[in-house]
Formats: C-alpha cells, structure tokens, sequence
C-alpha cells in the first residue's frame, strides 16, 4: 500500500507539472481580467488565487509579458511610484480579451456542464 | 535591446578592425592582413552568438540570426566605406564591391530560409513556445 502510494504521488507529480506548463498563461489572463496589474502583483494574485497550486518566477512573468506584449495581446500603462522607476501596469488588449474569450469557451466552460461535474465529483 | 547591444559592440569591434586592417595593409603584411580577418570574424562570430542566445532567452523571437547578421553587413559596410573615405588603408573600391555583393548574396540566402522560418511562427514567435 505504502509503495502504491508512492508510485500514485509520483505520478500525480509527473501529471501535474505537465498540466500545469500551459497553465501559468490562463492564470495571467484571469490576473489582467480582474484589474490592471504590476508583476509583483500578478504573481501574488496567481499564488493567491491557485491556492498555492501554482508559483512563478517574476522574471518568468516579465519574459512572457514582454513577449505577448509583441505579440498585441498585453499591453501597459505607467504608473509613478514613490521611489525608483515608473512601473509598469498591465492589461489586456482587445486582442488579448478575444482570445480569453474564445480559449474559456473552447477549453473551460466544459467543465461547467452538469454532466462533467458528475463525473469530477463522482 | 540586444541587438542593438550587439550593434553598438559590432561598430566598436569593427572600426578597431578597419583601423587594425589600415596598418597591416599599410606594412603590406599579407599575414597579418589574414590573422587580422579571422580574428574579426571569430570576434563577431562569438558577440553574435552571445547577443543572439539571449535574445532568444529573453524574448523567445525566432529570426535564425537574420537580425544580426543584417546589422553586421550593414555596420560593416558603413565603417568600410567610412574608412576609405576619411583615407585609411583599403582594400580598392571594386574589391569592396565583390565583397558587399558576394556577401549580399549571403545575406540574400539567409533572408531566404529567414522567411521559410517564419511561415511556421506568429509574429516572429515559435508556436509551440508562445503559451508555455
């Protein structure tokens, strides 16, 4: 018994950090969706809201900012501070709230039907 | 950002080339003329590549070095031309213009397989890699 657990905890660990690879994008969104906001935090919301579940590296979150900031996706304003530098804060373009859009009703709402909540909680 | 590190490198690195060059042609020192041509081209060679990876680090854009070597032929060029203008010791203008078309033509082959690179991208950026 002790060794299946093993064995399942390992497993669980392999599942959930391929999961989770794509997962940081849709927790950013729903960070930017819930208010415009600096790096610091949108990883405080991420660590916050995931309860734990997931973590970032901000200079993890600057690299994928900056890159879909290229891509139209994010954008930001300027926001003075007290002390040092402008931060910056982001939000998503109407591109950027589009592809939210389209990403949740392809790939969320199905876990929202009656049937698939039977099944999860079965 | 890095590339345009790796441009204000590039022009450094090449004006002390062209300087370099300017004597050893100047003593006709055929040696020293090829030492001096190798040593720019593994110089370049090793900025380029070090300004690139980080690039791709950091921004994830996928140009198979095109930006680079663009940058390269052109700060070439200019401080070329710049050199033979201003008097130093060059190579003829008709050898500059093998080398400014032997090399565009490089360039051109590369903008080439540039293009063919970036039909499987979106906006530059490889599509596995966007959303990881």
């Amino acid at each position: 018994m002790k060794d299946e657990n093993l064995v399942i905890e390992e497993l669980l660990n392999a599942w959930e950090e391929t999961y989770k690879k794509g997962q940081l994008t849709l927790w950013v969104f729903l960070a930017l969706r819930e208010g415009r906001k600096c790096v610091e935090e949108i990883k405080e919301f991420v660590e916050r809201v995931s309860e734990g579940s997931m973590s970032c590296e901000e200079q993890s979150l600057y690299r994928n900012l900056r890159k879909f900031q290229h891509l139209e996706i994010v954008t930001y304003e300027s926001r003075k501070v007290s002390k040092g530098p402008d931060r910056k804060y982001y939000y998503l373009t109407e591109t950027g709230e589009e592809l939210f859009k389209r990403f949740v009703e392809r790939n969320i709402l199905i876990f929202t039907k009656e049937s698939i909540i039977n099944l999860l909680n079965h | 950002m890095r590339l345009g590190q790796f441009a204000v490198c590039a022009l450094l690195v090449t004006i002390m080339f062209r300087y370099t060059l300017n004597l050893c042609i100047g003593k006709e020192s055929m040696l020293a003329t090829v030492s001096c041509s190798v040593v720019y081209f593994c110089l370049m060679y090793y900025i380029g590549y070090h300004f690139g990876e980080k690039d791709a680090v950091e921004n994830g854009y996928h140009d198979i070095g095109f930006r680079f070597h663009l940058v390269t032929y052109i700060v070439y060029m200019c401080v070329t031309l710049g050199a033979h203008y201003i008097g130093w010791h060059t190579e003829p203008l008709k050898a500059m213009a093998i080398t400014a078309v032997s090399w565009g033509i490089g360039l051109m082959i590369h903008f080439i397989f540039f293009l063919i690179a970036r039909k499987s991208t979106i906006k530059g950026y490889v599509r596995e890699e966007i959303f990881q």
